[in-house]
């Protein structure tokens, strides 16, 4: 089933990785998850209006940022961009979820996180499920 | 509308100027809640937290830095700095021994109720001053004409070449005796220098020179603690496996010692703090991973047994509720002492967590290295925790592993240690476990 509306794509959904690719930015802006999508140089993509409400950042001007220095310095350790860096490195897939604490406005903010990342793509995600 | 929109503008630059600040910085309640952080505080906290949660700074710096609860509840002012730039070694709970950082903590209370943390990773920084304060002790040793301090030509065997007044004033040895004899002479425990001797001229030869500290025994038999320099001369820095390796001219070493007993000075003070545990004295964990790379490269030239003990107290929580932390610190430091009293000098002993201990053992097989454990054990057993009405025993728990093939790194064996150490615990505690891998042969051996 192809999936191009907000409301049939949920954070769990297995083939997530593709849709996400597929989906147009109306799409992914009305998600109810953040979406960060960044390419093979750590530059921000994609950056959905739901994420960049809750970050209270713009969300044209963090496209083309440096992902981990610029606009996720928080995530910049072993338990995120680490594990990106290792599966670009032994060209693996990456599909993982953990929990953590993200400082949205400078509030410390309980988040579920799902890291994708596929040697098909160019295009490598982070999704940020608020709880 | 206009105004909205400045405003709202200076919100964002606000909320940028925070996201990208390279410093941790964290507002918290005087319990440690927290009610606003950055995203450098969050990225370098939460790989110090299990479960993914972080709602409590001092809960969270709990197994790195105890002490500072304590300083905060200590602090009775309503405002003021409660401590500046102190310095610890995180413990990253979900992936345990492997990084070896050194973080900065700034508290300040802005009034009775809230605190300011100012959180940064300095560990480029330690390094620096570390290598800028052994040239800047050396440069003073140099200098200070009341230091004795002497210089030694060695051949490539490490045998004595020439020999200088000063050596014969530092050391007690005259020129006759030591000349064409091995310098293993001069340490207190020549046997284990002799073992070692061939492992330290092959680092030197490979890497210019290493600084090392030892005790040394003057002819009469008084000893004396020395810091010494072994370096090459003159040709620049060779690597392994140069062709000018085997046409060095005769003169390969030289060998520049100094008795630090008398200067214990400022920076030789400095340089224990950096590298040292405060309470224990022992090596801290980044200090031990530095000195353990080491031992794990000589591993892969040389292939002689290396061997891990990691040791963790048992139940010592629950000596800290009943008897309150300064007697937990007690018996900390009468640990700490129980081990360094059972092993060698050249053994490595480090506490690297809370009341985790590691000693790492060069030239020591598994059979031998369990035996130690054994012996450790038991001291620790028999140890008498002041004050000694209170009638405190503590025991410990003690994982063995080997260096193998199997083993990639000193992550490895650490782990393989710890995993031995967790079955030791699972068994009931105050006993010693093998690694799995190895513990077949170890008692053939």
């Amino acid at each position: 089933m192809i999936k191009n509306e907000a409301g049939d794509i949920a954070f769990n959904d297995s083939e997530l990785f593709y849709t996400l690719l597929s989906a147009p930015a109306e799409v992914l802006d009305a998600l109810s998850f953040g979406v960060i999508g960044f390419n093979q140089e750590e530059k921000i993509c994609i950056y959905n209006t739901p994420e960049a409400r809750w970050a209270g950042l713009e969300q044209a001007g963090t496209i083309g940022s440096p992902m981990f220095e610029v606009v996720a310095p928080c995530m910049n350790n072993y338990l995120v961009a680490e594990r990106f860096k290792e599966a670009l490195a032994n060209r693996e897939t990456l599909d993982v979820q953990l929990d953590y604490v993200l400082t949205l406005r400078m509030r410390p903010t309980r988040c579920t996180l799902r890291l994708l990342s596929d040697p098909i793509s160019n295009i490598r995600f982070i999704l940020v499920n608020r709880k | 509308m206009a105004l909205e929109s400045d405003s709202e503008k200076e919100f964002q630059s606000l909320l940028t100027f925070l996201y990208m600040a390279p410093v941790g910085i964290v507002q918290v309640t005087v319990d440690g809640q927290i009610s606003l952080m950055n995203p450098m505080a969050a990225n370098l906290l939460m790989p110090l937290q299990l479960n993914g949660t972080l709602a409590n700074l001092f809960e969270a710096i709990d197994h790195s830095a105890p002490e500072v609860s304590t300083l905060v509840a200590a602090f009775d002012r309503p405002t003021g700095i409660i401590c500046k730039a102190i310095r610890f070694s995180p413990f990253f709970r979900a992936r345990r021994y492997t990084e070896n950082k050194t973080f900065e903590l700034t508290l300040l209370k802005v009034d009775p109720d809230t605190l300011m943390a100012v959180l940064t990773d300095v560990t480029d920084t330690v390094v620096r001053e570390e290598q800028i304060r052994l040239g800047a002790a050396w440069y003073n040793a140099m200098l200070n004409e009341h230091c004795r301090y002497g210089v030694a030509g060695l051949d490539q065997k490490g045998h004595v070449l020439n020999w200088s007044d000063a050596m014969e004033k530092l050391t007690g040895f005259r020129a006759h005796d030591i000349i064409g004899k091995t310098c293993a002479l001069l340490f207190d425990d020549t046997p284990s220098f002799f073992t070692r001797l061939p492992d330290l001229l092959y680092d030197v030869t490979e890497s210019g020179w290493t600084l090392q500290n030892d005790w040394c025994a003057k002819p009469g038999g008084i000893r004396f603690w020395a810091n010494y320099i072994i370096s090459v001369p003159e040709v620049s820095v060779l690597h392994a496996g140069d062709p000018a390796l085997s046409s060095l001219k005769p003169t390969c070493y030289v060998l520049s010692m100094r008795d630090i007993n008398q200067h214990a000075d400022a920076s030789e003070k400095m340089m224990h703090a950096t590298s040292c545990d405060d309470l224990t004295g022992l090596l801290n964990r980044r200090a031990f991973f530095d000195k353990a790379d080491a031992e794990m490269n000589r591993w892969r030239r040389s292939k002689r047994p290396l061997s891990v003990l990691v040791i963790d107290a048992d139940h010592f929580k629950t000596i800290n509720d009943r008897f309150g932390h300064e007697v937990g610190d007690t018996a900390l430091k009468s640990l700490a002492a129980s081990i360094q009293h059972c092993v060698r000098q050249l053994d490595i002993t480090a506490r690297i967590g809370g009341e985790e201990f590691a000693v790492l053992l060069p030239y020591t097989t598994l059979a031998d290295a369990k035996e130690l454990a054994e012996r450790i054990r038991h001291c620790v057993h028999k140890m008498v925790i002041e004050p000694s009405d209170l009638d405190i025993t503590l025991t410990i728990s003690v994982g063995v592993a080997q260096m193998d093939e199997s083993v990639a790194d000193m992550r490895g064996l650490i782990k393989a240690a710890d995993a031995a150490l967790f079955n030791a615990k699972k068994a009931g505690r105050n006993q010693v476990h093998c690694a799995n891998y190895c513990s077949n042969d170890s008692n053939s051996r």
